[in-house]
């Protein structure tokens, strides 16, 4: 353009003949360098001497000629250039006047006439048209989008909410865990004592029954040797009363010896001084059957303290043998009673070592609930964590969505 | 009492002790030694055992005793004549004196004249036996 106006032959004329050049033909070095210059579009820089006549004028009235076609063609496009330029020109203006408005709601009516801008026309109008159709789209869009960043921004608050709630629950639910499985290790050690005191209980228990066995077995002894005692004490009776028949005969004896002895001084004395020697004789005699008299008196004394000892002996066999029985039965109660014990015993002790293993194996269970409460615990200090963020980033959307809104409401389209 | 003192036989009847002339006592027989007049109960009293029998010479009686102790030889001094105020309240006049058995008055008893008193009235007492009211 700026060529053309270089060229305009009002403003610049060309191939003005030299002075001098116009009695002979232009040579050719100047054509060339004329043609040259045309061909570069210097057409102020050509120059060509007007012949006065000859075929060079013809050749030099035909250059200007072309020459000056040329420079008025390039003015004819300059005016041109400048038409469309300004119709470009008033059509941007009015569509970014339009844009900066935002009102998108008439028609974009421009005042270019000019055919070949018609589909620049075209082309903005439907510009305008998109415009108008994505800013009512993105109205629409920043409605739907404000509302569903409310209902994100809600359903986040919601979900921090019960996210907040889930962790305190967890939280709670991980220390009662843990406070399950403390009680879970309280038990199993206490179901350990529970079987240890019952495994002992139970030993000591076979021991009482050995013990309660030996006790029979010497009950039984007693019995059997309060029996031989008795029978022993019937002989011990017999010889006793049998010693005491023969005290009798010995008393009796001494008696009518102590009689005869009597007898024998009685007589003595009646001899005067001649039985003197048989009454010393007859007094001895006396004397050795009172001394008789006085053993078996002794004897006598002694088989009745026997005689009592003896019965008192038999009453406490007698005692014995009862008790024996007695114990034998008591014995037979608390082995039937022990046996009971045992058994129970042996339950308890079979219960406790189920009791054991079942909270052990609750203590494993609760430890796995725990670690996983843990990891719960975890994952939803993030789930808290991203869901603040959620609804930290939903309200940040939400305000986007106002903004956007807002900045859609500026465009008018309706 | 004049002389030695003959020897005297020392019995119980009852809780009592007695003294009679050895003399007068022909034999000692236990008790229940054979079917005789045998006096049970007299003014000495009554054997609580009646264990021996003194049979009285020359009365084919036999007093039951409860016990014999033995002869004893006190000496002339150990015989006491019975006061005559015991001798007069007695009833039986079997009773001849006391002797003194270590330090104890002991009634000295006539045995023939205790069973002669103690015989059934209107049987005549054989001869050399005293005689009572």
């Amino acid at each position: 353009m700026r060529e053309s106006r270089e060229l305009n032959p009002r403003r610049r004329p060309a191939a003005k003949p030299r002075r001098g050049a116009a009695s002979r033909a232009p040579d050719h070095a100047s054509l060339v360098a004329a043609l040259q210059a045309l061909g570069e579009g210097r057409y102020a820089d050509v120059r060509l001497d007007m012949p006065e006549r000859g075929p060079g004028r013809e050749v030099a009235l035909a250059l200007q000629a072309a020459v000056e076609r040329v420079q008025a063609d390039l003015a004819a496009q300059a005016r041109y250039a400048d038409v469309v330029r300004e119709g470009v020109s008033e059509a941007i203006d009015a569509l970014v006047k339009l844009v900066v408005q935002g009102d998108l709601s008439g028609d974009l009516r421009l005042s270019v006439g000019d055919a070949s801008l018609a589909p620049l026309v075209s082309g903005i109008g439907q510009i305008v048209h998109t415009l108008k159709r994505f800013v009512t789209e993105m109205r629409e869009a920043a409605l739907r989008l404000a509302s569903s960043s409310e209902q994100v921004l809600a359903a986040a608050t919601h979900s921090e909410r019960s996210t907040t709630q889930q962790a305190g629950a967890i939280h709670e639910t991980t220390a009662t865990m843990e406070e399950l499985k403390g009680a879970s290790q309280q038990i199993a050690e206490n179901a350990q004592m529970v079987a240890t005191i019952a495994q002992r209980a139970l030993s000591q228990t076979h021991q009482g029954e050995s013990s309660i066995k030996s006790f029979m077995e010497s009950m039984e002894k007693v019995r059997h040797n309060a029996t031989e005692v008795d029978d022993a004490i019937g002989k011990l009776s017999r010889r006793v009363e049998r010693i005491g028949t023969v005290v009798e005969v010995i008393d009796e004896i001494a008696d009518r010896s102590d009689l005869l002895a009597l007898n024998a001084a009685l007589e003595g004395a009646k001899a005067g001084e001649a039985g003197r020697g048989f009454s010393i004789v007859a007094a001895e005699m006396r004397r050795l059957a009172e001394n008789v008299m006085e053993s078996t008196k002794e004897i006598k004394n002694l088989i009745t303290e026997i005689r009592e000892a003896t019965h008192a002996a038999k009453e406490a066999s007698d005692g014995n043998k009862r008790m024996a029985a007695e114990g034998e039965q008591l014995g037979a109660a608390a082995m039937g009673q022990v046996g009971g014990i045992l058994s129970g015993i042996q339950e308890t002790s079979d219960a406790s070592r189920v009791i054991h293993l079942a909270t052990q194996q609750q203590r494993t269970a609760t430890e796995q609930v725990v670690q996983s409460m843990g990891e719960i615990e975890e994952v939803t200090r993030q789930a808290q964590s991203g869901s603040k963020q959620a609804t930290a980033a939903a309200a940040e959307l939400s305000k986007l969505a106002e903004r956007l809104a807002e900045l859609v409401k500026r465009f008018k389209v309706d | 009492m004049t002389g030695a003192p003959p020897p005297l036989l020392i019995f119980q009847v009852g809780p009592s002790r007695f003294a009679a002339d050895a003399a007068d006592v022909e034999r000692i027989d236990p008790a229940r030694a054979g079917p005789r007049d045998l006096v049970e109960a007299s003014c000495l009293g009554a054997p609580s055992a009646a264990r021996c029998e003194l049979v009285v010479r020359g009365a084919a009686s036999a007093l039951a005793v409860d016990l014999v102790l033995g002869i004893r030889e006190p000496a002339p001094d150990d015989l006491r004549a019975l006061p005559e105020l015991a001798a007069a309240c007695l009833a039986s006049s079997a009773v001849r004196g006391l002797v003194l058995l270590d330090g104890t008055p002991t009634p000295v008893i006539d045995l023939p004249t205790l069973v002669c008193e103690l015989r059934p009235a209107g049987s005549a007492p054989e001869p050399g036996e005293p005689h009572h009211a």
